[in-house]
């Protein structure tokens, strides 16, 4: 019998954005204009979820087809960005639509993953050759390159990490590998001396030791630990968590929200939340493993990798296993962009799931 | 199913699984670690995070004079206070003008406290009149982040009138801080020191809730705060009044006290100071000032002290010689000068007081019939009866920092100077001169003793609450005290101390007047007086002391005199 639908991945992301509205909801109780965040966002929630049966409705290969003109109708909304938008936390990554703040980054994360099925497909050979790797790295380089200079470090990072991910699983040779590891290595030590702000080295030398700088930026891994640690195993109730809500959490609502859930739903409820959140990602990684073709595989294994590495920061940073980065958790942080592009993903991925038979 | 086709593919995808669920395993143990096995000390964390405790601040008690005057109470100090969480910085113009206080001044003072929470509200105009309260009052719903605190401060109406006695308060130091447990004022002298366990109380506890920017959330009173309890002296204003108006040309005290019971009715040394100066933290420099100021106003020269008694030891020399067994008829004859061996020791009334028993002696205070006398009883004589009626020894009187006097042994001298004692040193303790060094109020203590019939009574202040003071019964033959106690009493009638026969109350005392360090005569010389009366039936003693007053006569009797009629027309406030 051939499955159509992956009941499981659809039950998993609805279990996490059930979660993730319900936090938001304890979340927002001290944010400036809370009650409009929340009615917001399940404008995007529902949005997310018509764009979602969209990306599972239409034929992803038909979709690659148009991929060239959104590509560069994207990279132009990133320069459109780089020239009107508006400055928020020190980064010019919004565009003012009057109604909400519209982040192309998000999206353009969406149109990444196309972009490396669409050059994936008009390869022919079966691995992956020199020419379509340095391709790809140039397409998704060039949109990691015009979100870096908003500067959003964070955002760009997620790109950089999805095309690394990318490359290995299309079959990059191990000897390249050594050699872009060796070179990312250098990298950092070029990036650490040369690049980085100080309240950037500042903020990576924090995870090492919070209390170097308990009231500058290990404060905030301070409370955030004191957040998820006083959450003990059943935490202090739905909204009932002390450090958001006499706000000793920074940014509850976007960067810190799992802290907000960690507290006041215990380690019960984490291990619930990180379970789900993991057997969404190994679902998608399976998808990956059954689809039809190299491109669905591709666009699959960067889905994966993108609500991996953003899971795994923004829920590590929480704990200071990771340095304080704005990465947002998908279906749990606020933010309309977002939410429609990692609904807009599900929906792509269940598409490739749904097509993974097709003989044309 | 291209992966499956393709080993590499599927091995990398494969990879990609273990990757992600070894991370995933990562974090899982992490939140683990801080939720499960640390979740108790990140609990507690979490609570003191947003926990304040403050203190309630407990009244301390008041003290009260014997009529039921208010001598150490509180005065209501009217704060104008800033609630830091409403304050805007753009007003500080605006509110600098309507409390008339310099913008600089209140910008520095903001900015004092910028450390310490914003819940604490701080004060920027303190101790303002009733008139600028009615003013501010009347216009302060302009000012939202201004409010009146009053803050009971410790306030003493009279002044330096009782200021030896009450002592002062003030902060406590590192280790009255570990002993009490708690910051508050703490007594630094006097009654306030020697009763600040009575007197104190204990704070209560205040736990604020607050949230990150230390906003106040929620207020919850822990713990109440327990007032001190008032106390009660023997302190009879108007005649504290007298002695102040009476000594305030001399440096020196008075001490007048019931002979009794050992309760002290009046003791004041001049210069006085006043204790409101310690009460508030905002007057240091006054207090600097009052260590250095002349005289030495913060010295209690009642207990600490320390004179040559002068005459009035020549009481305790016809003691020593009664205790040992000498006859009080033994005569002497005074030529006005007494020669030992090739030393010379004058009277100090030159033409001589001819023949004279020893209740001459001590009527006449004659030197010549002392040299005598005491050279017969011999310094062991003398130690051993002073040591018996602890005459150098602190009297425990109950208020803190007495001083003791100094009884010159031969065994004292061999150390301190390394000579022998010689006898001259014998002939000059036998007047109360040399040496010899004793307080004001052991002299009380010693008077009171032969007043009462041989009972060493502790002299003390307190009335309420109940406290037992000691009392020690010395055995000396009550007839001895009998005879001591006639003499003082001719001392009055036809002695030193004439001027006091004319007082409608029968007096009897011993004048002194002793050499100072510096020598010499006339006003260089302490004048000293210490009696008792009703000589019947002796009720109140007196005992003066005016540094350089002279002889005795002229200052130190005269005052006497004062207080005796004071008790003579005002028998009832001793009551």
């Amino acid at each position: 019998m051939k499955k159509e639908i992956d009941w499981f991945l659809i039950i998993e992301v609805t279990l996490l954005a059930l979660f993730g509205y319900l936090t938001l909801n304890s979340a927002v109780l001290t944010v400036k204009g809370g009650s409009l965040i929340i009615k917001k966002q399940f404008i995007f929630l529902s949005l997310g979820f018509f764009l979602a049966m969209f990306f599972f409705l239409i034929d992803y290969r038909k979709l690659l087809d148009f991929v060239p003109f959104i590509y560069f109708a994207t990279l132009f909304l990133l320069i459109i960005t780089l020239i009107v938008g508006r400055v928020v936390h020190g980064s010019k990554s919004w565009i003012n639509l009057g109604f909400f703040m519209f982040q192309p980054s998000e999206p353009a994360k969406l149109i990444a993953i196309l972009t490396v099925g669409y050059l994936v497909k008009v390869n022919k050979s079966a691995y992956l050759n020199l020419k379509t790797g340095i391709k790809i790295i140039l397409f998704v380089g060039l949109m990691c390159m015009l979100i870096l200079l908003q500067p959003d470090f964070g955002t760009a990072s997620i790109y950089i990490v999805m095309l690394a991910v990318v490359l290995f699983v299309l079959g990059l040779n191990r000897k390249v590998i050594i050699f872009l590891i060796i070179l990312a290595m250098l990298g950092s030590v070029f990036a650490w001396k040369y690049v980085f702000k100080p309240y950037q080295r500042n903020r990576i030398l924090t995870v090492i030791n919070p209390e170097r700088d308990p009231l500058g930026s290990g404060y905030q891994v301070i409370q955030s630990k004191i957040a998820v640690g006083s959450g003990r195993i059943f935490g202090k109730g739905y909204k009932k968590g002390t450090q958001s809500k006499l706000k000793y959490l920074p940014e509850p609502h976007t960067d810190f929200i799992f802290a907000v859930f960690s507290e006041e739903f215990g380690f019960v409820g984490v291990a619930t939340v990180l379970t789900l959140y993991m057997l969404m990602i190994l679902r998608i990684i399976n998808i990956a493993r059954v689809a039809l073709d190299r491109e669905g595989m591709i666009m699959a294994v960067g889905v994966a990798a993108i609500f991996f590495y953003q899971g795994l920061v923004s829920m590590g940073m929480v704990v200071g296993l990771v340095p304080t980065t704005g990465i947002p958790l998908p279906f749990f942080s606020y933010g309309g962009s977002g939410t429609i592009t990692y609904f807009s993903m599900i929906g792509l991925v269940l598409n490739i799931y749904r097509k993974r038979f097709s003989i044309i | 199913m291209y992966g499956e086709r393709h080993p590499l593919i599927k091995f990398r995808i494969i990879f990609f699984y273990i990757t992600v669920i070894s991370l995933f395993t990562l974090l899982f143990v992490r939140y683990w670690y801080l939720q499960v096995l640390k979740g108790e000390y990140y609990y507690r964390a979490s609570r003191e995070n947003t926990l304040r405790v403050l203190p309630l601040i407990s009244k301390r008690g008041e003290i009260f004079a014997l009529s039921g005057e208010k001598i150490a109470t509180y005065k209501p100090a009217f704060n104008i206070m800033l609630d830091r969480n409403r304050f805007k910085r753009k007003n500080i113009k605006k509110i600098a003008q309507f409390l008339k206080i310099d913008k600089k001044e209140l910008r520095k003072r903001i900015r004092k406290y910028s450390s310490i929470p914003r819940y604490i509200p701080i004060a920027i105009k303190e101790n303002v009149s009733l008139d600028f309260l009615s003013y501010f009052e009347a216009r302060k719903s302009d000012y939202p982040e201004l409010f009146v605190d009053i803050e009971p401060l410790r306030y003493y109406p009279y002044k330096d009138l009782v200021s030896h006695v009450l002592g002062y308060i003030g902060e406590p130091s590192v280790e009255e801080l570990k002993r009490i447990g708690e910051y508050t004022f703490i007594g630094k002298a006097g009654i306030e020191k020697e009763y600040d366990d009575i007197l104190r109380g204990k704070n209560g506890l205040k736990m604020l809730i607050v949230d990150s920017s230390n906003r106040l959330k929620e207020e919850k009173i822990v713990r109440k705060p327990v007032d001190g309890k008032s106390l009660k002296l023997s302190i009879i204003l108007p005649l504290q009044q007298l002695i102040k108006d009476e000594l305030k040309n001399y440096k020196g005290c008075v001490i007048v006290n019931n002979v009794n019971d050992g309760k002290i009715y009046a003791l004041y040394s001049n210069p006085s100071f006043d204790p409101n100066v310690f009460s508030s933290r905002f007057e240091r420099g006054k207090w600097k000032g009052l260590r250095r100021a002349r005289g030495n106003p913060l010295l209690n020269r009642a207990i600490r002290g320390r004179y040559s008694p002068g005459s009035i030891f020549k009481i305790a020399v016809a003691l020593s010689a009664l205790e040992k067994g000498i006859s009080p008829r033994t005569s002497y004859f005074c030529p006005g000068v007494f020669k030992y061996k090739n030393l010379e020791f004058k009277c100090w009334f030159e033409p001589g007081h001819g023949k004279l028993n020893m209740i001459g002696g001590i009527v006449h205070s004659c030197n010549v019939y002392f040299y005598n006398l005491g050279l017969k009883v011999g310094i062991e004589g003398i130690d051993s009866t002073c040591s018996k009626i602890e005459l150098c020894e602190k009297t425990g009187i109950d208020i803190p920092g007495e001083k003791k006097g100094l009884l010159p042994t031969p065994e004292w001298k061999r150390i301190i100077a390394g000579q022998p004692w010689y006898p001259g040193d014998t002939i000059n303790l036998s007047i109360g001169q040399g040496y010899l060094l004793v307080t004001p109020v052991e002299v009380a203590r010693f008077i009171s003793f032969i007043a009462n019939g041989g009972k060493l009574i502790t002299p003390h202040f307190l009335v309420s609450p109940e406290v037992n003071f000691q009392v020690k019964d010395v055995n000396v033959n009550p007839e001895y005290l009998k005879m001591l106690r006639k003499a003082m009493r001719q001392v009055v009638t036809k002695g030193t101390a004439i001027k006091l026969s004319f007082l409608n109350i029968k007096v009897a005392g011993k004048t002194g007047t002793a050499q100072t360090i510096s020598g010499g005569e006339g006003k260089e010389n302490n004048s000293w007086f210490s009696g008792f009366a009703p000589y019947d039936n002796p009720e109140i003693c007196v005992t003066v002391i005016a540094e350089r007053g002279g002889h005795s006569t002229d200052i130190a009797v005269p005052i006497a005199g004062k207080i005796f009629e004071f008790y003579k027309n005002n028998t009832e406030l001793f009551q």
